[in-house]
């Protein structure tokens, strides 16, 4: 324990020993250091408390840093926590994600921006009914594939995600890439797939009523 | 006896001796004991390592050629001629800022810093230095860092944090009197 007296004593010794004083306090500190052996001991403890606590925050720095990011009562600083937003951008299966989510957008983006003149040049009943050609039950699968896949990525990068979620998410963008040019490279997608969607798929489209006589193939 | 006053004088190593000189080995016995002290007084001064050891030096050659006649204890007395040496010594030097620098005696030991029990002795005052700040409150730790460890003045640290300077200087003195409690323990000033 200490006197209160002796406190003060010890806080303006550091300041002398920092060089916190103005010249004239620092006269007056060392008149009284000439005529005080407590303030003499007090200017050599705070040389010892300086020189100690420096050497241990400077050994220490690293440590806090990394205790800085995890409370702030632990820490000489508060130190902003990296932004939630941030650390969601830095994720590899997000970025992934929006690749697959890019490439099949630009994919049926593609398939839809040439329908229209490969229907004109396929002549002018085929252009008004284009429900009765195979292209349009091929892209009412491949829609349905596309919608599939991409639930089932947006799922995956809902959950927790590590590297092989990212490479399996890679892999499925292979996958996407091979439904838009033909209609059986379907199958190593479907093969994956739920009952419901294989029915989805297996099943042509729905005709307007009186636009044609065919009924659904069974099976 | 007179073997039993002789012992009986070496219980008291640091008061008044009737003779004026002071015995070799007495004055071996007051360098292992405040030697160090001495040289923070004068680093205090002189913000100078070495020149601080000069300081050390003078004054036990001081005290093993006079001896001491003033009327006070021989430690306070030694205290005393360290810092007559040390402020004299600043003088011849023509330092002329008080300026704490910390390139110039910062981290540097005292006197036989070199020894392994020194360098052992002050592994553990680093230690305890460690555990001291890790127990402060965090507004004293902040203080005690931005002064020591990044040398912001009271006046720039009571700015950026946005409170009076009486609050930063009255948190570095709970901190000063907790870190000495963890430093120095059983040194107690109760009465000064």
């Amino acid at each position: 324990m200490t006197t209160p007296e002796y406190d003060r004593l010890l806080l303006e010794a550091t300041i002398y020993v920092l060089g916190d004083m103005s010249s004239a306090e620092g006269d007056a500190f060392e008149a009284r250091l000439s005529e005080d052996q407590v303030a003499r001991e007090a200017l050599a403890e705070a040389v010892l408390i300086c020189q100690v606590t420096t050497t241990a925050l400077a050994e220490g720095d690293r440590e806090r840093s990394c205790v800085a990011s995890c409370g702030a009562n632990d820490v000489p600083f508060e130190r902003l926590p990296a932004s939630s937003v941030d650390r969601v951008w830095r994720r590899p299966a997000l970025w992934a994600g929006l690749a697959i989510a890019a490439s099949v957008a630009i994919v049926v983006g593609v398939s839809d921006f040439g329908r229209p003149q490969r229907l004109a040049q396929q002549g002018p009943e085929v252009a008004h009914n284009p429900g009765s050609t195979d292209e349009t039950s091929l892209d009412g699968e491949r829609q349905l594939a596309v919608a599939w896949l991409n639930s089932t990525l947006l799922a995956d990068l809902e959950e927790p995600a590590d590297a092989n979620d990212a490479d399996d998410a890679t892999s499925e963008s292979d996958e996407v890439a091979l439904v838009d040019s033909h209609g059986e490279l379907l199958t190593p997608v479907l093969s994956t797939e739920p009952d419901w969607l294989f029915e989805a798929v297996t099943t042509p489209p729905l005709q307007p009523a009186g636009s044609s006589n065919e009924t659904p193939q069974e099976g | 006896m007179a073997g039993n006053g002789a012992a009986g004088s070496r219980e008291h190593p640091l008061t008044l001796a009737d003779d004026r000189k002071i015995a070799p080995e007495r004055i071996a016995a007051l360098h292992a004991e405040c030697g160090d002290e001495l040289h923070r007084l004068a680093v205090g001064v002189l913000h100078d390592a070495h020149l601080a050891n000069d300081v050390v030096q003078a004054t036990f050659v001081k005290a093993l050629e006079q001896g001491h006649t003033a009327e006070e204890s021989l430690r306070g007395w030694l205290f005393r001629v360290a810092l007559n040496e040390a402020l004299a010594l600043r003088r011849r030097q023509g330092v002329q800022s008080r300026a704490y620098d910390k390139l110039a005696w910062w981290g540097r030991g005292p006197v036989d810093s070199e020894r392994p029990e020194e360098i052992s002795s002050r592994r553990e005052e680093v230690e305890r230095a460690k555990t001291a700040l890790e127990g402060l409150p965090a507004e004293q730790r902040q203080v005690v860092y931005l002064r020591l460890y990044e040398q912001k003045t009271f006046a720039v640290i009571a700015k950026e944090l946005n409170v009076p300077l009486g609050t930063v200087l009255w948190r570095m003195q709970a901190a000063l009197k907790r870190l000495r409690e963890r430093l120095l323990p059983g040194d107690d000033h109760d009465n000064p």
